[in-house]
């Protein structure tokens, strides 16, 4: 993973041009609504990724990188939006950068371009995750059990393991099929093995016994032992075995075929019919047969995927994994087409095996009228043997099924219509011939014997190959499947456990005893979660949105602690406590200092409060925070910050801009307020709607302050420490005028905004407001760290203080 | 290859290895395949499981 040093940001967004110096350590970035702060988020995203996620998954239909990327007034021109990113790479200690255009998301310049340094960037790129907004945190929980699974799959990259488990099933079953096809060869080789030796089961002692009369009678070695060596026409002469026609044996296969005849129009009768009556639900229910064929059409689209690009319409994605999402999605929509898929499969299979017989019995009979010169005959069984192997290979897969339903009813078999006189007429005709001497007789019945011993033979080494390796194939697949649903329940039980871990520290006020439970269950996961020990509910049930809020990140937070270790060090949080309190909050900020001390997070808000917090938590310092005050198309977000706003200001009265001027002060003005009283734990005149003006805070701070720095007088005086005491003195004395001030001018910025009326003012009438406030506020921060002072503990503070510590006023008079 | 998807495939190799039920070459070539990284394809499985050393069960 990375550390991010620095990033320079054009024309991506709402962004025009924005250089930030994240110094490789946790970062802030606050502002109003609209003010640009998910735009950074976006365009370090993108910089690491290519992508913006924002623009992909759900309800972005119509939203690209490529289109919506660049800055509105650049979209005709991609080239010049770009984000440069300088990262250190712990992993490998060295620093590289990378620089994307949205003109080639796939195409980053990395430099150096060392193996190791492009591996690094190449592995952020294949984790999205890193980036996580509240929209992506209601993902993991508020949505149904099988939702969060493939949220948490996808997160986790478990969907790769998913594939590969697939893959190993897929195979199995392939396998299975060769080796019921060449199970189904064995046994008709088999037939007519046991067809010409007349004997009822293949028992080696049988076998010998028959096989020996022949070869008593032409006075050849019997054969004492069958093994695999054996050959059964051992002995005869190169011309005896010329001839392998033996009568009494052809009759018996010509036999055997006429008597199977008899059976062909109710064989697999009732697997057909139910084809039939399958493929006839499909046809009526054209839905369920789209659904059936997209299936089909899909696996294999989805075994087709390398890349960004879909195999079956060439669509381009913006990645790979959206794609693979996509499909996946739509497989899991046809779960009765499967259903319907596997007894069409496996009615098919079992005709299939009828076929396999069928053949078996005829090809010998074909091999006797190809001897015996029957041209028709030999014409109209090798064009049904042909029929025949064509319709087994038809039987594999639904999409060839379909074309064979008027078959199926019909009579699949295809029986020709002269089989029968055909037979019957071949009979008599072998009938016929004189029999054979009894050596004749014997030698080919020996020959014949050996010929289909050996085929047996073969279809036995083969039908045992196949075997094993479906066998092996299964033990494989079964073996995976048995590591992974370990290995995922570790996971989920080491996630449940951080989980609630992380969550009890954010709300140890009041849900000390937190626990939950993750349970998956086939291809879904449930989170339950406990309410103040009255059991384990869903989190939707009890909990509020900010709790729920917490549980997301914390969830989240497990997740990638599970996915990368140690290598967990850097993370993008865009809003993601919102609905959270201030005071979990804080907890929020001693989470992360706590567990995750080498990560990098860079978070945004909207809530200024939550910035200062983050400030005086430690979590951040003045130099790894940025603020935000607004936003324009023209200028991208104008960055906030106590020494820029008075030049800002300055730089709009130079321009003779008393009204921007104007409502930059109040703009700042209304934000410190909103901090300082925080922080200060003033107490403005109460509102149930929280809607605190700035002529309600303000006046509430300047109060709380003379107060803490008057009891920081009287604390140093009794501790006799002069210089503080001096200190405090100064800034009570400095803020007494500075007040005195306001209570004259306020009115000027009030009026000036609310009222409209700065048409009336000049610059020379507002600087010495700006003066004004910029001398009170001083009273409220400290000159070195530039931090806004605040009160610890909030609830009855013993020290007003910043967040360096130079500034430490005691509250608390010597007893 | 991410973290958990190695973690499991090298406990799945190891349990294959310590089953005694594959010969080594089977399991080499599983291993082979799996650590390319990207997703195995069945057509390759099957290959594997249908050559001599692969099918034969000890």
């Amino acid at each position: 993973m990375i550390k991010l040093e620095s990033a320079h940001i054009e024309e991506v967004r709402g962004i025009r041009k924005l250089d930030i110096d994240f110094q490789r350590a946790t970062f802030s970035i606050s502002g109003p609504n609209g003010s640009g702060k998910s735009g950074v988020i976006d365009a370090i995203e993108f910089g690491l990724t290519g992508q913006i996620s924002r623009l992909t998954g759900r309800g972005t239909k119509g939203l690209t990188v490529s289109e919506h990327g660049p800055h509105v007034d650049k979209t005709k021109f991609p080239d010049a939006a770009f984000v440069e990113l300088k990262a250190f790479l712990p992993d490998i200690g060295k620093s590289a950068t990378i620089t994307r255009k949205i003109s080639a998301p796939k195409k980053p310049k990395i430099v150096p371009s060392d193996r190791d340094v492009l591996a690094a960037f190449e592995e952020v790129a294949n984790h999205p995750e890193i980036a996580l907004s509240r929209r992506e945190i209601l993902r993991f929980i508020l949505v149904e059990p099988t939702k969060r699974s493939e949220e948490i799959q996808t997160i986790l990259k478990l969907d790769e393991i998913g594939d590969t488990r697939g893959a190993f099933n897929t195979a199995q079953n392939k396998l299975q099929i060769a080796s019921q096809a060449a199970a189904a060869t064995l046994t008709s080789s088999r037939t007519a093995l046991l067809l010409h030796l007349q004997i009822s089961a293949l028992r080696a002692d049988d076998l010998l016994e028959s096989v020996n009369k022949r070869r008593k009678l032409l006075s050849l070695p019997e054969i004492g032992e069958l093994t695999a060596d054996t050959t059964l026409d051992a002995g005869l002469s190169s011309a005896a075995k010329v001839n392998d026609f033996n009568k009494q044996s052809s009759l018996r296969d010509i036999g055997a075929l006429t008597e199977a005849e008899k059976g062909f129009s109710v064989l697999a009768k009732p697997e057909a019919a139910a084809i039939v009556r399958d493929l006839a639900r499909l046809e009526a229910d054209p839905a369920l047969r789209a659904a059936l064929q997209r299936r089909a059409f899909i696996e294999k689209g989805l075994e087709l995927v390398e890349g960004p690009t879909c195999p079956l319409c060439d669509q381009p994605w913006d990645e790979e994994q959206h794609l693979r999402d996509h499909l996946k999605a739509k497989l899991a929509k046809s779960e009765e087409a499967r259903k319907l898929e596997e007894m069409l499969l496996k009615n098919a299979t079992a005709i299939a095996r009828e076929v396999a017989a069928v053949i078996g019995l005829l090809s010998p009979v074909q091999k006797i009228a190809d001897a015996q010169g029957q041209a028709g005959l030999l014409q109209t069984l090798g064009g049904w043997k042909t029929n025949l192997e064509g319709l087994r290979a038809e039987l594999t897969t639904v999409d060839s099924l379909t074309g064979l339903k008027d078959r199926l009813a019909t009579g699949w078999l295809g029986v020709p219509k002269t089989l029968s006189k055909s037979l019957q007429g071949f009979t008599e005709r072998i009938a016929a011939i004189p029999d054979q001497t009894t050596t004749l007789d014997a030698q080919t019945f020996l020959t014949t014997a050996q010929l289909r011993l050996a085929d047996y033979r073969e279809a036995m080494r083969k039908s045992k190959a196949a075997e094993n390796a479906a066998v092996a194939a299964k033990a494989a697949y079964e073996a995976y499947c048995d590591v992974m649903e370990e290995e995922l329940n570790n996971l989920y039980d080491e996630v449940q456990k951080d989980f609630s871990t992380f969550y009890r520290a954010v709300n140890e006020d009041d849900e000390d005893q937190f626990t939950a439970k993750l349970t998956p269950t086939a291809g879904s996961l449930s989170l339950d979660v406990n309410f103040y020990d009255r059991g384990l509910f869903p989190p939707a049930a009890f909990h509020s949105e900010g709790h729920q809020d917490g549980m997301g990140v914390c969830l989240y937070l497990a997740l990638m602690k599970r996915l990368f270790g140690k290598r967990f060090t850097f993370a993008l949080l865009d809003d993601v406590v919102m609905s959270v309190d201030a005071d979990h909050r804080r907890q929020f900020c001693k989470l992360l200092k706590t567990h995750f001390p080498d990560t990098q997070f860079v978070i945004t808000t909207h809530d200024r409060v939550w910035a200062e917090q983050m400030k005086s938590a430690g979590l951040v310092t003045a130099k790894t925070s940025l603020a935000f005050h607004s936003w324009t198309i023209d200028t991208g977000p104008l960055v906030e910050s106590n020494a820029e706003i008075w030049d800002e200001i300055a730089a709009s009265l130079a321009k003779g801009k008393v009204e921007a001027a104007a409502a930059a002060l109040r703009h700042h003005l209304e934000y410190v307020s909103r901090l300082l009283a925080d922080q200060l734990a003033a107490a403005p005149t109460f509102r149930a709607d929280g809607n605190y003006e700035l002529g309600d805070l303000m006046p509430a701070v300047l109060s709380r302050m003379k107060h803490l720095l008057g009891k920081a007088v009287n604390a140093a005086q009794s501790w006799r420490q002069d210089v503080k005491k001096q200190d405090a003195m100064n800034r009570k004395q400095t803020l007494s005028e500075s007040n005195a001030a306001l209570n004259v001018e306020q009115w000027a910025v009030n009026k000036l905004v609310h009222y409209n009326e700065w048409a009336n003012l000049g610059r020379r009438d507002f600087e010495p407001v700006v003066k004004a406030f910029r001398d009170m506020l001083e009273i409220f921060s400290c000159p070195a760290c530039n931090s806004w002072l605040y009160v610890s503990p909030r609830q009855s503070p013993d020290t007003l203080r910043c967040t360096c510590g130079v500034i430490s006023l005691n509250l608390t008079e010597k007893k | 290859m991410p973290t958990l998807q190695k973690q499991i495939a090298e406990k799945f190799l190891a349990k294959l290895a310590e089953s005694k039920n594959l010969h080594a070459e089977t399991i080499d070539q599983l291993r082979t395949l799996l650590a390319v990284g990207k997703k195995p394809k069945a057509e390759e499985i099957v290959k594997i499981f249908q050559h001599p050393g692969g099918g034969d069960i000890k």
